[in-house]
C-alpha cells in the first residue's frame, strides 16, 4: 500500500537550527521527508498579481525565490517528496467565503476581478500559476487550497500519511500568513517542521522577522528555523548508511 | 429539521441595519456585514498549561468581564484548553488542572493542539449553535489564539481579536500578531478592545436570548 517503503533511503541530519538542532529525533530520511513550497504564485510574487495589486513591495515576497530554487534542486537530488501549494478559488467563487471576498474588494484587489494577470486568485488564471524559478515538474504533488492553510479542505494530510512522511521542510510566501498557518497546522498533526528562514518572505519585514521568532518561542512551539545553507550542508553530508 | 445556520455568513445579512458594528475596530468596522448580534456570536477563551500564563495576569479580569457580558447578552462562551501537540510515539495526555479557567463559560473544550478546530467538535458545535461571529481572547495570543483565528477565518467565520483580553508572550510578538491580522485589509479578521465590545454588547442586548438551558 505505502509507496514510502523504498529499498534504499538515505538518512540526513541533524540540521543546525534554532531553537534546537532539527529534527528533534536527530535524523531525517529522504523517504519520509517532504519539501513544502507554499504559494510561489504570480499572485503573491509576480508583477500584476494580487500582492502587487494591493500595493506591497514585490521584492519582499520575491527575496526567497533564489535560495528556494537551490533547495528545490537539492531536495530533488536527495529524493525528498516535493509538494507545491497554490491558493485560489473556483471560477464561480463558490468556495470563497463572503467575508474574504468583501475584504479583498474593500482594498481594491477583489478576488475574481480582472487584473494584468487575469482574474485575481482564481484557479487556471496566469496569476495563479507558480513562477518559473520554482515551477513543479512532472510527478511532484500540487495542492490547490481555498484558504491560507494547506491542510484545510485539501488532501494534503492524506497524501503525506500515505507517503509515510514524518518531517516537513517549509519554504514559501508569505511567512506570517500562509506559511505560518500551514506550519502551525502541520505541527498540530505531529509533523516535525523546519522553516528555512531565507526561503520565505512577507509583505512586511517586521512581521516576517516576528513570524520566524514565534516559531522559536517556548523551546520551538511550532518547530524550528534555519538558513537554507544549513539544510544544504546536511543533505551533502549523509548522516548514515542507506537504511 | 433543526435550524442549522452554518458557518458561512449570509451574504447581505444586516445590510439594512448597517449600524451594528464595533466602534474603532481595525482595519475595518467589525463584523464585515454590519449586523452584529450576540445570538450569532461565540467567545472563545484560550487557556493552556504548556506553559500557562500567570493567574495574576492583568488580562484575566478583562477576560472575565467580556465573558460575563457576552453570556449575559446571549453569546456562547467556550473555555478552550489547548495543549502542545504530542510527538509521534508519545501517549495522549488528558487536560491539565493547572491552567486558569473562566468561571462563566457555558462549557469547556479540550484541544489536543494549538488550533482548536483540529480534532475537536468545535466547528460542529459552532455551526449547530448558529455562531458565525467569533470573539477570541486568552492565552497565548501568538499560539492558541492565533492558530485558531487563522483556522476559523479559512472556514468562513468572521473573527474579532479582543486585544486587551489576550495574554501575550512579549510586546514585540504581540505587536506582530496584531499587525499580521491587520495586513491586507484584515487578512484573518479584525482587532478591537474589550471596552468597545462591552459597549456593543450593551446596545444590542435587547435582541438576545438566554442560553442557560441550552448549554448548562
Amino acid at each position: 500500500m505505502k509507496p514510502s517503503v523504498i529499498a534504499s533511503s538515505t538518512s540526513f541530519g541533524p540540521v543546525e537550527a534554532q531553537p534546537y538542532a532539527w529534527p528533534y529525533d536527530q535524523t531525517f530520511d529522504a523517504a519520509t521527508t517532504a519539501l513544502i513550497l507554499i504559494d510561489w504564485q504570480v499572485d503573491f510574487c509576480g508583477p500584476g498579481g494580487y500582492v502587487d495589486a494591493m500595493g506591497y513591495d514585490l521584492n519582499l515576497t520575491r527575496a526567497g525565490l533564489e535560495p528556494t530554487a537551490r533547495v528545490l534542486a537539492a531536495a530533488r537530488e536527495a529524493g525528498l517528496l516535493i509538494v507545491h501549494t497554490r491558493e485560489g478559488h473556483r471560477p464561480d467563487l463558490a468556495d470563497c467565503p463572503p467575508n474574504k471576498l468583501w475584504r479583498s474588494q474593500r482594498i481594491g484587489a477583489g478576488i475574481g476581478d480582472s487584473g494584468p494577470c487575469g482574474r485575481i486568485l482564481v484557479r487556471g488564471e496566469p496569476g495563479w500559476e507558480i513562477v518559473a524559478e520554482v515551477a513543479p515538474i512532472d510527478g511532484e504533488l500540487i495542492i490547490d487550497k481555498p484558504g491560507k492553510g494547506a491542510f484545510y479542505a485539501t488532501d494534503l494530510d492524506l497524501l503525506l500519511r500515505t507517503h509515510g512522511i514524518k518531517h516537513l521542510v517549509f519554504t514559501g510566501i508569505t511567512t506570517d500568513v500562509c506559511v505560518h498557518t500551514t506550519m502551525r497546522d502541520a505541527n498540530d498533526r505531529g509533523y516535525e517542521c523546519l522553516l528555512l528562514s531565507d526561503c520565505t518572505g512577507a509583505t512586511d519585514v517586521g512581521n516576517y522577522q516576528a513570524a520566524l521568532h514565534m516559531v522559536t518561542m517556548q523551546g520551538g512551539v511550532f518547530g524550528a528555523i534555519a538558513p537554507s545553507v544549513n539544510l544544504l550542508s546536511a543533505l551533502k553530508a549523509s548522516a548514515g548508511e542507506p537504511s | 429539521m433543526t435550524t442549522n445556520l452554518g458557518a458561512r455568513p449570509v451574504p447581505g445579512a444586516g445590510a439594512l441595519s448597517g449600524t451594528a458594528v464595533l466602534a474603532h475596530s481595525t482595519p475595518y468596522p467589525w463584523p464585515y456585514d454590519a449586523a452584529f448580534a450576540a445570538a450569532r456570536t461565540a467567545l472563545l477563551i484560550f487557556t493552556t498549561a504548556d506553559p500557562g500564563p500567570s493567574s495574576a495576569d492583568r488580562s484575566w479580569p478583562v477576560i472575565e468581564a467580556v465573558a460575563a457580558a457576552t453570556a449575559r447578552g446571549g453569546g456562547l462562551v467556550i473555555d478552550i484548553e489547548s495543549r502542545r501537540p504530542p510527538r509521534r510515539g508519545s501517549m495522549p495526555r488528558g487536560a491539565s488542572s493547572s491552567a486558569p479557567r473562566v468561571g462563566t463559560a457555558h462549557y469547556q473544550l479540550e484541544s489536543p493542539g494549538w488550533d482548536a478546530f483540529y480534532s475537536t467538535a468545535l466547528d460542529l458545535q459552532l455551526r449547530t449553535a448558529g455562531r458565525d461571529l467569533l470573539l477570541l481572547a486568552g492565552a497565548w495570543l501568538e499560539v492558541g489564539v492565533h492558530s485558531t483565528m487563522r483556522s476559523a477565518n479559512d472556514r468562513g467565520y468572521e473573527c474579532l481579536l479582543v486585544l486587551d483580553a489576550c495574554i501575550s508572550g512579549s510586546e514585540l510578538t504581540a505587536a506582530a500578531a496584531r499587525s499580521s491580522i491587520e495586513m491586507s485589509g484584515g487578512i484573518f479578521g479584525a482587532v478591537g478592545t474589550s471596552q468597545d465590545l462591552l459597549g456593543l454588547l450593551g446596545t444590542t442586548q435587547s435582541s438576545s436570548r438566554s442560553l442557560t438551558s441550552e448549554f448548562s
